[in-house]
């Protein structure tokens, strides 16, 4: 057994696992709240992508449109960072072997890699650019990677029940 | 009253074939999902500014503007996967008190969202009326997520 797998069984165990996986109230009130801050970090990163593409919010600046939404976006991840480990707990033993989950969990890691990336060298360009003026390819570029990951991460994360 | 279309859908081939095969019910879940998502980001934002909240020096007008065809692009696939969703038991829905409830809330909500595309071209309108357009739609559509999930819980 791996150290992967011994983390989980150990997360799987715990008193508290086992109380959300055994509650009949506890487990859908959590994935309630985790699927509401999923609609809520995905839905507000996805106006910011659908800005930078031009798609959405054409008379705002772009540079002004991602600062005041991506804190929502933030608040949005925080909820559903908790309410997905307290779920990824209860099921730990078993959903580290699901493919599903595997491939949702890839895609979170690359669209965080992507954000950095974003923040690294695509938002100065950005930040750069006179009010009206284009969005700079790397993040447009950036933000077509983000819708794409985030819809990976929604349906992976659906797929999990049936695996 | 709509109990005959409900099980005149039950009938058709389309629900037949949600109900056989194993993966028909799940990709349009997902569409359903990335709908919501869509939907509810627009919505936040649009009452959000509605309400009182600057986004980036923008009236309410223009962000109005800029988000109500996202948010009919994440209605359209909410309700097209919703409508093939159903399929799999169409009268199983139609005794579901949360599933008609949100339907309702659905309605009320996107009435709401028609009256307020009126509203935005309107001049003068108190600062109260746009206070509680903005909260009353939020809340509309955070009350259909939440019927939604409990859809499968009653």
């Amino acid at each position: 057994m791996g150290l992967i797998e011994v983390l989980a069984q150990w997360l799987y165990d715990t008193d508290w696992a086992t109380a959300i996986r055994e509650s009949e109230v506890v487990f859908p009130a959590i994935e309630t709240v985790h699927v509401l801050a999923l609609a809520l970090m995905v839905g507000t990163i996805a106006l910011v992508d659908l800005r930078l593409l031009g798609a959405a919010l054409r008379e705002a600046p772009a540079a002004e449109v991602e600062r005041r939404i991506v804190p929502v976006t933030w608040a949005g991840f925080a909820v559903m960072a908790v309410s997905g480990f307290l779920l990824f707990a209860s099921e730990a033993a078993k959903i580290i072997h699901n493919p599903a989950f595997i491939i949702k969990f890839a895609a979170m890691v690359l669209a965080g890699l992507n954000v950095a990336l974003f923040h690294w060298r695509a938002k100065p360009l950005l930040l750069a650019v006179p009010v009206g003026g284009p969005v700079p390819v790397p993040a447009q570029v950036a933000a077509a990677v983000s819708l794409g990951l985030w819809l990976v991460v929604i349906a992976a994360g659906r797929a999990v029940a049936y695996f | 009253m709509f109990h005959g279309l409900y099980a005149a859908y039950a009938a058709t081939s389309l629900s037949e074939a949600v109900r056989v095969s194993r993966w028909i019910f799940a990709v349009f879940e997902m569409v359903h999902l990335t709908g919501l998502a869509v939907l509810g980001g627009a919505v936040l934002i649009a009452s959000a500014r509605l309400a009182g909240w600057p986004l980036g020096g923008l009236d309410r007008g223009a962000v109005w503007r800029g988000l109500r065809w996202v948010a009919l692009g994440g209605l359209l696939a909410v309700i097209g996967s919703g409508v093939v969703m159903v399929g799999v038991n169409p009268l199983k829905y139609y005794f579901n008190p949360s599933f008609n409830v949100k339907l309702w809330l659905l309605l009320a909500g996107v009435a709401l969202g028609l009256a307020v595309d009126r509203l935005v071209r309107r001049e003068n309108v108190p600062p109260i009326v746009w206070r509680g357009a903005g909260l009353a739609l939020s809340g509309l559509f955070l009350a259909v997520g939440l019927a939604g999930r409990a859809i499968g819980l009653l």
